[in-house]
């Protein structure tokens, strides 16, 4: 994992931020994490084919429910970057899917009242960053393409077929390859 | 009672990803309140999404909204602790109601509903959902299922009794996850009627642009 300028961040270091905005509300350490993760929300927004202005507003809204509900994160279940792109998901879906947003406000109210939290079985852990990485670089070129079609462009299965000119079975496959990679990086547990 | 049928993995990616349109994010949902196997693929396919965030070309955000951060931080209010959730799925032997059907139909039993008749034994609810198909269907004990076509893919939770078909015997919490080539005629099992949520995404309109053009609180 490298920060814009190339240098090796460590997924332990955003835990340790996150914990002294619960701790201490300490403005530095997040805006340290906003400075890491703010082009990078702002990225998805725009490839969710949200307006920059809309991509802006949701962004900084995004960084601030991290400020707000740093006392609820768990690193044991999640990376700072998967808790954030799930709130980065979520915000997409209230203000641009509304019918969707019963479903996952629901999904957010779980986690965030640390439902679960008792339950090992669902730690994926945060510190796992560099296997999942790896598992990510490993994937052949139209598989890696496929993938960040769904999670990045917000395309259907179809609609990444249509795109890609693979058939729906192949992008479903891909999609179901790169799971499976990332769960052998993980191991049995995942 | 162990879940047998389960949600295809690409279907849990679709969800992780937000791009099932309501009437099928709302299965996915319903399954994953009882299904600890969907649920940690779930994580997982979470994970991954998150691992995309660190990668991907960033594009920075103007000085002046890092300014506007900042100064918005003391106005926040003190994180007190998150509220319990209010809405608890309910589950017992005989049926399971998902907290999100409660909460989007404010209802604690399926009787409440006001089911339509379709045919002798079977009845119909269509869920107040038009980004693509979702209704649940009550069919009377030993009793087959309408035939039905769709044109896309079709996901079915049990909530109550079961089901047999061609695929096997689909119980209360499973699943069925299914594409258009497959065709089946479900029957319901002898001793108690069958109810079952069923959300397609047939009927779906979504082209490039319409994401860019649509405006917050618009809906859909």
């Amino acid at each position: 994992m490298t920060d814009s300028v190339g240098e090796s961040v460590d997924a332990r270091h955003w835990i340790s931020c996150m914990e002294q905005v619960a701790s201490q509300r300490d403005k530095q350490s997040f805006m340290e994490l906003f400075d890491y993760f703010s082009p990078r929300v702002n990225a998805y927004l725009l490839g969710m084919g949200v307006d920059s202005g809309l991509a802006e507003d949701l962004s900084q809204e995004a960084l601030l429910a991290l400020w707000n509900k740093a006392h609820l994160y768990q690193p044991r279940k999640a990376a700072v970057s998967t808790w954030l792109f799930r709130v980065a998901r979520n915000l997409w879906i209230d203000r641009l899917r509304k019918q969707r947003a019963t479903v996952y406000e629901l999904d957010d109210e779980y986690l965030e009242a640390g439902v679960g939290a008792e339950d090992p079985e669902e730690d994926t852990g945060a510190l796992d960053a560099d296997r999942i990485q790896e598992a990510l670089d490993a994937l052949p070129r139209n598989q890696a393409q496929v993938v960040f079609k769904a999670y990045f462009e917000g395309k259907s299965h179809s609609e990444i077929a249509a795109d890609t000119g693979m058939p729906l079975g192949s992008v479903k496959s891909s999609l179901r390859l790169a799971l499976q990679a990332l769960r052998e990086k993980y191991g049995e547990n995942v | 009672m162990n879940i047998q049928h389960h949600l295809q993995p690409e279907t849990l990616m679709a969800y992780a990803a937000g791009t099932l349109p309501a009437a099928m994010a709302l299965v996915v949902g319903c399954h994953a309140e009882r299904c600890s196997q969907c649920r940690q693929e779930l994580r997982s396919a979470e994970a991954l999404g998150g691992q995309m965030l660190e990668t991907v070309a960033a594009k920075p955000l103007p000085e002046a909204a890092r300014n506007n951060v900042m100064a918005l931080l003391d106005q926040q209010p003190l994180p007190g602790r998150a509220p319990a959730s209010a809405v608890a799925s309910a589950q017992d032997d005989d049926s399971f109601l998902p907290k999100r059907l409660k909460s989007l139909l404010g209802i604690d039993n399926y009787n409440q509903l006001k089911w339509r008749k379709l045919a002798p034994g079977i009845e119909k609810f269509n869920l107040p959902l038009d980004e693509g198909k979702s209704f649940m269907l009550r069919i009377g004990a030993g009793l087959a299922m309408p035939v039905h076509t769709h044109k896309g893919a079709e996901l079915t939770l049990l909530l109550q009794g079961g089901y047999h078909d061609k695929l096997g015997s689909f119980h209360m919490g499973d699943v069925a996850d299914l594409d258009s080539s497959v065709e089946h005629q479900p029957v319901a099992f002898d001793d108690e009627p069958c109810i079952c949520l069923a959300g397609m995404d047939a009927g779906l309109r979504f082209k490039g642009l319409i994401p860019t053009l649509m405006k917050p609180l618009t809906g859909l």
